[in-house]
């Protein structure tokens, strides 16, 4: 299953720079409609405003890290079937925590390229 | 004379109506057809251009990487001062680990590889529940990392920026071996002492 590039994304990353980067990948790709948060709250505030295609979220972040904010919206009906992204530069250390997680998400590991970043979308759409 | 087809002669139209001081065409409704081409999946030569076009429009950002690593670098900095004046303890800790990742983050993300190297050693020691090193070495790889950043040394051939971080898992394993080297002497001692403990308790009684 192809991810419907009609529908907004959410990236969350708490270094601006790593939002832009995304922002320009899917913006290229097709996805026009890409909005940025800087931490798990945010995302949570954006989430309840507006209805999004996929989240791309930062593993690493404070208060809440990216699983954090997964579980969040698992629990929530209305949030769990977005389909869900987690970035790391240390996929490994993120492979063992989210080992036993039940739905756990699709990591992409940082350095990412255009095309491992279409594929992981594809991904977290088919999940 | 070769008789041609009106379907044959115009295959743009449906159909053609005669009428006594006109014609009138029908043009085949083609808009159906023009909707499934642009809803149709993407097939891989559409991938192919669109991962392109993404590619391109990243190296159009690559001027901007150098910025965003210094200000990655700066916000390092000031989360290590912010360490050094803290009890270390888990919350000042964990603060310290998202800085470290974050330019570990940006680092490989933006093909800083030296970088990126520096910082993995640096988010080695902050992984556990209390620094694993003296807050020093701590420091050593702050500097190092915002050393190379400033530099703009983003290949990872340049051997001044790779001695350095040599130099530092040098530095992290020595520390390393001096630790265990502690602990082990530490748990001698107690091992030793615990007989005598025991009879003292027992005179006590």
């Amino acid at each position: 299953m192809s991810f419907d590039r009609s529908k907004p994304v959410l990236v969350v990353d708490d270094t601006y720079a790593i939002v832009r980067i995304v922002r320009t990948l899917l913006n290229a790709q097709g996805v026009l409609d890409v909005e940025g948060a800087g931490s798990g709250p945010e995302a949570i505030r954006k989430l309840n405003q507006k209805e999004y295609g996929l989240v791309i979220c930062d593993y690493h972040m404070t208060p809440m890290s990216g699983a954090d904010l997964k579980l969040i919206m698992d629990g929530r009906p209305e949030w769990a079937g977005i389909p869900f992204l987690l970035m790391t530069a240390n996929d490994k250390a993120a492979a063992v925590k989210l080992k036993d997680r039940p739905n756990a998400p699709p990591v992409i590991a940082k350095p990412f390229t255009a095309e491992t970043l279409l594929n992981a979308m594809d991904l977290a759409a088919a999940a | 004379m070769v008789e041609i087809s009106p379907a044959a002669a115009a295959p743009h139209l449906d159909k053609q109506e005669e009428h006594a001081d006109h014609t009138v065409l029908h043009p085949k409704p083609r808009l159906r057809e023009k909707a499934l081409v642009k809803v149709a999946p993407a097939g891989m030569t559409d991938d192919a251009d669109m991962i392109a076009r993404a590619e391109r429009a990243v190296e159009a950002l690559e001027p901007s990487f150098a910025e965003w690593m210094s200000s990655a670098a700066t916000g390092l900095m000031a989360a290590l001062v912010v360490f050094e004046q803290s009890d270390m303890g888990p919350a000042a800790l964990n603060e310290m680990r998202l800085a470290a990742q974050n330019v570990r983050g940006q680092a490989k993300q933006f093909r800083y590889g030296v970088v990126a190297q520096i910082a993995t050693g640096l988010c080695d020691h902050l992984q556990g529940e209390a620094l694993d090193v003296p807050v020093i070495v701590v420091r050593r790889y702050v500097e190092a990392a915002a050393s190379v950043i400033r530099a703009g040394i983003s290949v990872q051939s340049n051997e001044t920026a790779l001695e350095l971080a040599r130099q530092l898992l040098v530095l992290s394993s020595e520390c390393r071996a001096r630790k265990k080297q502690f602990d082990e002497h530490m748990a001698q001692d107690d091992a030793s002492a615990a007989p005598a403990r025991s009879l003292e308790a027992h005179r006590e009684l």
